[in-house]
């Protein structure tokens, strides 16, 4: 059979070559499509290392001095200092609410805004005597009243895998690090009452947690969360719910009754927004839902233009070909025969003009690189992982795959498409037209 | 002739309706593509209300104090404007010259409302910028106490256009309504507001106006022709390297200066032409047009084995290769057209239901606080747009059609009469 559908095809090669061409420009012009939307999914799937679930932001916002409401005598830290605190109380208090924590500003996972530093650690030395410099994001938080940061994003202890568990030492400045940040300075994760330092001192190591993810879409990198001896004085609040409370019915409950009690002084709650939404927030704001749209776009095009391509072409030599076809009928070949023809003719086509295009994409790739989604500033800090996305060979072989399977399909479906719908003609018909 | 053609073609369409359906599935796709890029950068880069004179404006958007050893300070406050401003005027191509403070990120309150969007504008603000006023007109640069409101916002807070001469309480402070303009949209963020306020307004004093230059004024220059705008940009940055040499030692200033398209596209480098900013689009372009007419160059291919006979008929009869050529491009244009017809009614109904993010589709960051783009008629059904359609029309048929009919034309009489036998 594939001797004889070779012999067709050579036969209708002006035809067929015309969508072959289509098919090789579809193949590279796909595969660049797909490569952007691959790296995003596939940056999607990186473990955010905490529960994002249930977990809130607190909204507050200042009158500014032109506002009607604003008052000139409680703008001052004192006055600023105790309604947070109010604040931070007040959602306490509130029944739903399991845990509370506090950070500096926005510097927490998927919250916006990042802090680095580094932290010299007095007992590993590098291959040239120095003592080894760890960098990393640098989170903050107080647990000075009653606020718990790790709990609240719920951070699992990465020794044992169950929630984080913190051995603080009151005389010295605690700080929780990562696995990886463990791993790095000392190179196990069991190193819980190390001290690592930096310029304002030593820092006593009270808890290994496993790796969060701070940005969107980036990898998971060595960070460090210190323990401040006291609120901060521009500090965010954060909460998570309880587990079975109606997220729904709380937002609104929130806006209703509960943000009113956490206004004082110039500050007032504007309300809460949720950890995922925020994660949602900065997919847009970065441009990432944008990207996917055009490229989701560009790839839709390019498959309804190989859908139509191979549609018109086989409807065309279907028609051209009823004569063979009501012959091939008469002496018994099944609708099913035919249309396994035409699919395999198909078939074959995107077979050749994909390992055709394949070149042009390895010349593409080799000389400019993979898709670069990510912004720039990412881009530049993200370090390379294990992820498939990484690993050159893995992410070409993927993304090769997922385009093949792709406008195979495609094809396969118009072939059969055009194919079933002259396959099922009686032959006298198709021998008597002609 | 071409009356002639276009009825057979219009019967060969009815005959082979598949055929037909395709063909102008496959030329709407590509032209609602193509046309949703041109209308997004149409939109973004042509003339659009109220920022019609797009290709004269010139902007001075944002300019840095650099302090060597110390802090850097961006942006201007009134006083370093209005100084800067008194030298730029003297710039020979300026016409006129805007000062615009407060961005749309700017929060305000505006009698019961917390968070409205104005701007801090002088007197010539009105003349580089072209609004259409319903009602009043424009403040003068004296008026501390006016205001100009779109129509929008005066329905908002007043329920009717017609309230020049009402007050309205922004931040503390009562001011009479100048006049009121036909609302703008967020396609252009650069004039965007919901009120305007004179530049010599008191409250937008920053806290930190005590620094030298700090502040939120940007400055819009109107050149008398577009051709001007390289030689005032040239002299806008001869004269900040004049105020620059003024400053104590190891005092500068770094600016931001541009044509609109250039900030608008976010492109920095000086020497960067508008060809060079759009070529990463001109490839998308491409890759639309092209793969449609390999599709399309198909089935005129097939079709064309199919009229081997005809054209060997007309040939027998003494018709050229020019004239079967122009022949096929004539029935393929009729297909074509109504293709681009579908396709560019496709694009304008992409544009509507995804106006809220498609502006902002090429962006590599989005503005959260970008005002909601509003698309209007005259953004989509302009001479521009339909011009550039009929081109995409006439340039997908010819990429579809010559290439097949000429490898048909190829062909002797006799072979292609033989052809039907």
């Amino acid at each position: 059979m594939i001797r004889t559908i070779l012999h067709q095809m050579w036969n209708e090669r002006r035809i067929n070559g015309w969508l072959f061409l289509e098919l090789v420009a579809v193949s590279v012009f796909l595969w660049l499509a797909i490569d952007p939307l691959f790296i995003l999914v596939s940056r999607g799937r990186i473990p955010a290392g905490y529960r994002a679930e249930n977990l809130y932001k607190v909204e507050m916002a200042k009158y500014q001095k032109t506002n009607l409401k604003y008052r000139a005598e409680a703008d001052n830290d004192s006055v600023k200092a105790a309604v947070f605190r109010n604040a931070l109380e007040a959602v306490r208090k509130i029944p739903e609410v399991q845990y509370v924590g506090t950070c500096f500003m926005g510097n927490y996972p998927h919250g916006g805004s990042l802090s680095s530093t580094f932290y010299v650690v007095d007992s590993t030395q590098t291959a040239d005597g120095k003592n080894k410099e760890v960098y990393c994001v640098k989170y903050s938080t107080s647990m000075a009243e009653g606020d718990d940061w790790p709990a609240t994003f719920g951070l699992t202890d990465a020794q044992t895998g169950e929630p984080l568990h913190i051995v603080r030492n009151e005389n010295v400045r605690n700080l929780l690090v990562s696995r990886s940040f463990a791993m790095e300075a000392f190179g196990r994760v069991n190193i819980t009452g190390e001290k690592v330092e930096r310029w304002e001192g030593k820092y006593n190591i009270c808890g290994v947690y496993e790796d969060v993810q701070t940005i969107i879409y980036t990898n998971p990198k060595a960070s460090v969360i210190e323990i401040e001896p006291a609120l901060s004085k521009d500090f965010s609040l954060l909460f998570r719910i309880k587990e079975g409370v109606d997220r729904e019915a709380f937002e609104q409950r929130f806006k209703e009754e509960y943000a009113q009690r956490l206004a004082g002084g110039n500050f007032y709650c504007k309300g809460i927004v949720s950890n995922e939404a925020e994660r949602k927030d900065m997919i847009e704001l970065r441009g990432y839902g944008n990207t996917f749209r055009l490229q989701s776009a560009l790839t839709m095009f390019a498959l309804l233009c190989a859908f139509l391509g191979v549609v018109s072409t086989f409807w065309m030599r279907a028609n051209a070909r009823r004569r063979d076809i009501g012959v091939m009928r008469s002496v018994g070949a099944s609708s099913g025969r035919i249309v396994a023809q035409f699919v395999t003719e198909a078939s074959l086509l995107v077979i050749v003009a994909f390992i055709v295009a394949l070149p042009l994409i390895m010349h593409k790739v080799y000389a400019m690189g993979f898709a670069d989604p990510l912004d720039a500033f990412l881009s530049r800090h993200d370090e390379k992982s294990d992820y498939i996305h990484d690993v050159a060979w893995m992410h070409f072989a993927a993304v090769s795959l997922i385009t093949y399977i792709i406008i195979l399909l495609v094809a396969v479906a118009g072939a059969a498409i055009s194919a079933r719908r002259i396959a099922g003609i009686l032959p006298s018909d198709a021998l008597r037209e002609e | 002739m071409i009356r002639h053609y276009l009825r057979q073609a219009w019967a060969m369409m009815r005959q082979n309706r598949l055929f037909s359906a395709i063909y102008i599935v496959g030329t709407g796709l590509s032209v609602a593509l193509a046309m949703t890029l041109f209308i997004i950068f149409y939109i973004k880069l042509g003339p659009v209300y109220p920022e019609y004179n797009r290709s004269r404006i010139v902007y001075l958007d944002q300019i840095t104090h650099v302090i060597e050893h110390g802090n850097n300070y961006t942006a201007m406050n009134r006083a370093a404007s209005q100084s800067l401003c008194e030298r730029l005027r003297t710039i020979e191509g300026c016409e006129a010259l805007a000062m615009v403070a407060g961005s749309y990120r700017y929060d305000f309150s505006v009698n019961e409302l917390n968070e409205c969007r104005g701007l801090f504008v002088n007197n010539d603000f009105w003349r580089v910028y072209d609004f259409k006023f319903v009602a009043g007109g424009p403040f003068g640069d004296t008026q501390s106490a006016a205001v100009v409101v779109s129509a929008d916002f005066a329905m908002e807070l007043f329920r009717a256009t017609d309230v020049v001469g009402k007050e309205i309480i922004v931040n503390n402070t009562r001011n009479r309504i100048a006049g009121v303009v036909e609302s703008p949209g967020g396609c252009t963020p650069k004039c965007y507001a919901q009120f305007w306020l004179p530049s010599s307004h008191t409250l937008c004093e920053g806290e930190r106006e005590a620094h030298p230059i700090i502040g939120g004024f940007r400055v819009a220059m109107l050149c008398r022709s577009s051709g001007e705008t390289a030689a005032v940009i040239a002299e806008v940055k001869s004269t900040i390297e004049r105020l620059a040499q003024e400053q104590p030692e190891g005092n500068s200033f770094e600016a931001k200066i541009g044509e609109h398209w250039k900030l608008a596209l976010g492109i920095e480098e000086d020497g960067a032409t508008l060809l060079d900013a759009l070529s990463k689009y001109i490839y998308i372009l491409l890759a639309l047009l092209f793969i449609p007419s390999l599709n399309l160059g198909g089935m005129i291919a097939s079709r064309m084995a199919g009229r081997m006979d005809e054209i060997g008929v007309r040939k027998a009869f003494g018709a050229t290769n020019g004239s079967v050529l122009s022949q096929v491009l004539c029935e393929n244009l009729l297909l074509t057209a109504l293709g681009a017809l579908l396709g560019l009614l496709l694009a304008y109904l992409i544009t509507l239901s995804a106006s809220s993010w498609i502006l902002a589709l090429f962006d590599g960051r989005v503005n959260r606080m970008a005002p909601e783009n509003v698309i209007t008629v005259e953004m989509l059904f302009n001479p521009t747009i339909i011009a550039i359609t009929m081109l995409l029309t006439l340039v997908l048929n010819l990429m579809a059609a010559v290439v097949p009919t000429l490898f048909a034309l190829r062909k002797s009489i006799t072979y292609s009469l033989y052809n039907k036998r």
